[in-house]
């Protein structure tokens, strides 16, 4: 089946219908930029694949998005109709889109009219079209046409090189379902069953086949001094009641208000309650709070008692001394008096003693004067006076001896006792001073004292008592106090252990009815269901892989059937492109590397390193086009309809890469026919002038916005040869 | 030749589950068959959690 013509009505640059005639051979649409070649190439995309072609590009990325419709012409259909001549007859395909539709419509009307004249549209003829081996939008994008900035992503592209790989091996069919398999994604599902296997071991089969954790608590239960063999659910009953009573006791006896599960407590709540309940107490105050403020209580009054009584001592003996010294030496108006009376007594002495000594002084005068004169007359009135100067001498001498010395004695024991006298007054006021600063420092200690004690005491008469008896008081109460702190400490220690012999039992209780368990569990229809569950999901997993495994080495036995006749067919036309010696010396070899589970190829040179990242531009388009000729000509020989169909190929090639592609067209013209759009000169001279096979040049008009894309009438030059 | 038939032959030739991967292989022909198939592997997960939970519960029950 060939395609002999193009209709174009309102397409793109096309106003009015224009019917593109093709020929057998090389049909050469030639045009300046802009002048509609390139729509004739998309005209026949669209009209196969309508909406693909503007909803997922050909390829290139300004073609996204591209409008179909002329923008000068709403008021009419838009469509585009291919004529193929086929053995049986004339076979169309046409694609319509009404006035009224909008961009991408999905109302686009395909019909077909095949040889014996009967018409089909819509999914009918997308069937037909199928039944009939019409190239797959994916098929054409690989085989049939090449736009060349879409070859060159599609070589740089790991994916896209991959998938036009596949299809130059004949692989698309194999890898559409491989990938349809991975799309199921059957990891997730054999994890799924690994979860779930996982969850049913934990919970119940290792049960069948681990004695392990009945093993460690039955060796829990003996360190904590419990026989395995006595362990019974009444036992640990036993074991929880009492040590719910003690905590209890505890509570009590601690003042605590920790709470405390009732008896018929569930095991499992009473266990977790008795993990964190020595904390819980722990954190309460209790009455043996009171131990430290006793404490410091208690001995800050030991100090103070410890001060107050010495004071209360000293001022004891202050009083005692005062009371003796009063005893001997009199109370102190009493030694004023003696001092007053010793004092009057010395004066008198020294008085006397005075009075005498003026005496002598004038007897010694007296006797001078008698000595010196008559010694019985009286110097003063001259009158005689017998044995006078003796006299006077015997009286000098009286008062110079005894009378003196007596005088001096009486002046010395009158002095020492003023002396006396004032040393008894002193004493007794340093007595009574010392008293007076010992009861200051106890009046002050007997205050801090008072201010330590509590109401009553505080008020006591004897303070010094009453501390004494608070003292004692607080003692006391330490006393009741320590042992029940220590013994805090102590019966929470037995509550761990009698929670550790519980958690043990229970432990043990649970592996002894797991036991049990694992043997009923195979009994339950459950498991049975679970069985087939089980079953039947595995071997759908296992049958999926295996379909998928097969898949993948079919994979890799029809690359490994073709793999010798894609890499002559692609290095002939690469050498055909470029030239025979270059292309010897790449050595373009596709190469394939199979997997379990994958089939990897790319394209390497002639010592196996991969090729496309070293080569320039114009080999990548050439190795593009050589694999587009590849697929193309074995698509050919795989029947359907046959068309290549290029759009400027010759971008990036010299003249050398040119004259090489025109060979290839040519070469390729024995297959199918070939439209390829070119602008003027370069490949379409080359092909114009040297090729041999029949060529058709289609000339189309420079762009005019009145008349649209417009085809020129035939010149002698072009006709075919 | 058709990849369907290779793969049918290829099951045949490993002798295992030949039956059931037959059927499995012609129940896949068309596309939508896969995502049919990925229900049937996402039901029959399903069906086998709650076995399996169904199973947990009889048995804590005992």
């Amino acid at each position: 089946m060939r395609l002999r013509s193009i209709h174009l009505q309102r397409f793109r640059g096309f106003r009015a219908g224009t019917t593109v005639e093709l020929r057998d051979g090389i049909n050469v649409v030639v045009g300046d930029n802009g002048s509609g070649k390139s729509s004739v190439v998309t005209a026949v995309e669209w009209c196969l694949f309508g909406r693909e072609v503007e909803s997922k590009g050909s390829g290139i990325a300004e073609y996204k998005d591209r409008e179909i419709r002329h923008r000068a012409d709403d008021d009419g259909d838009t469509g585009v109709r291919l004529v193929f001549d086929s053995p049986g007859g004339e076979v169309t395909v046409s694609r319509t889109r009404a006035a009224e539709a909008k961009a991408r419509s999905p109302d686009d009307r395909l019909e077909v009219r095949d040889e014996a004249g009967d018409l089909r549209s819509g999914d009918d003829a997308e069937r037909w079209l199928a039944e009939r081996a019409f190239p797959t939008w994916m098929d054409w994008r690989s085989s049939h046409c090449q736009h060349q900035e879409d070859a060159r992503h599609r070589l740089l592209d790991g994916a896209s090189l991959k998938a036009s790989l596949a299809t130059l091996l004949g692989l698309d069919d194999l890898v559409d379902l491989r990938n349809r398999f991975d799309a199921v994604r059957l990891g997730s599902h054999v994890k799924a069953v690994k979860r779930i296997e996982a969850q049913q071991s934990d919970e119940l089969l290792d049960l069948a086949t681990s004695t392990g954790p009945q093993q460690d608590a039955a060796a829990a239960c003996e360190r904590l001094g419990v026989d395995p063999q006595r362990v019974t659910r009444e036992a640990a009953r036993g074991e929880t009641v009492r040590l719910l009573d003690a905590a209890r006791d505890l509570v009590r006896e601690q003042g605590l208000t920790a709470p405390v599960p009732d008896n018929q407590g569930d095991l499992d709540e009473v266990i977790e309650w008795a993990g964190g309940w020595p904390d819980a107490v722990r954190s309460q105050p209790g009455n043996h709070s009171r131990l430290p403020g006793l404490r410091q209580e208690s001995g800050e009054l030991s100090a103070l008692v410890g001060e107050v009584e010495p004071l209360a001592r000293q001022v004891a003996q202050a009083q005692e001394s005062l009371r003796a010294s009063i005893e001997r030496d009199g109370d102190s108006e009493r030694r004023l008096q003696a001092l007053a009376d010793a004092r009057e007594e010395a004066a008198r002495a020294n008085a006397n003693r005075k009075a005498a000594d003026a005496l002598r002084s004038l007897l010694q005068d007296a006797a001078g004067v008698l000595d010196e004169g008559v010694p019985d007359e009286c110097p003063v009135c001259e009158s005689a006076v017998p044995d006078l100067s003796n006299r006077v001498k015997a009286r000098l001498d009286d008062l110079s001896s005894q009378a003196a010395a007596t005088l001096d004695e009486a002046c010395t024991r009158a002095n020492q006792a003023v002396t006396r006298a004032i040393g008894q007054s002193s004493t007794l006021t340093q007595v009574e001073d010392q008293l007076t600063r010992a009861r200051q420092s106890l009046e002050s200690k007997t205050r801090a004292l008072r201010a330590h004690l509590d109401g009553q005491d505080a008020d006591a008469t004897d303070p010094l008592a009453a501390a004494r008896t608070a003292i004692e008081t607080r003692q006391a109460e330490i006393a009741r106090l320590e042992p029940l702190l220590q013994s805090r400490d102590q019966r929470l220690d037995q509550h761990r252990q009698a929670t550790d012999r519980l958690v043990a039992m229970t432990r043990y209780l649970d592996g002894l009815e797991r036991q049990s368990t694992r043997v009923d569990v195979i009994t339950l229809p459950a498991w049975q269901q679970y069985q087939d569950g089980l079953d039947d999901l595995v071997s759908l997993i296992v049958d999926c892989d295996a379909l998928a495994s097969l898949t993948n080495d079919l994979l890799g036995r029809r690359s490994e059937e073709r793999l010798s006749v894609v890499n002559r067919n692609l290095g002939e036309y690469f050498s055909l492109i470029t030239g025979e010696e270059r292309a010897a010396a790449r050595g373009l070899t596709v190469e394939t590397r199979a997997t379990a589970t994958r089939l990897g190829y790319r394209i390497v040179d002639a010592g196996g390193d991969l090729l496309l990242p070293i080569l320039n531009q114009a080999s990548l388009n050439a190795i593009a086009l050589a694999i587009l000729f590849a697929q193309a000509r074995d698509r050919a020989e795989r029947g359907g309809p046959a068309l290549l169909v290029l759009d400027d190929p010759e971008q990036s090639l010299d003249a050398d890469h040119v004259a090489g592609l025109a060979k290839v067209l040519e070469q390729m013209t024995a297959s199918m026919p070939v439209i390829v759009a070119l602008p003027p000169g370069g490949l379409e001279e080359r092909i114009r002038d040297y090729a041999s096979c029949p060529k058709h040049f289609i000339r189309l008009n420079p762009w005019n916005p009145d008349t649209g894309a417009t085809i020129r009438p035939p010149s002698i030059g072009d006709a075919a040869s | 030749m058709d990849v369907w038939r290779q793969l049918e032959d290829a099951v045949r030739e490993g002798g295992v589950r030949v039956e059931a991967r037959l059927a499995l292989l012609e129940s896949l022909r068309e596309e939508a068959d896969f995502a049919q198939l990925k229900d049937r592997l996402d039901r029959a997960t399903e069906r086998l959690e709650d076995a399996a939970a169904q199973l947990r519960r009889e048995a804590r029950g005992r």
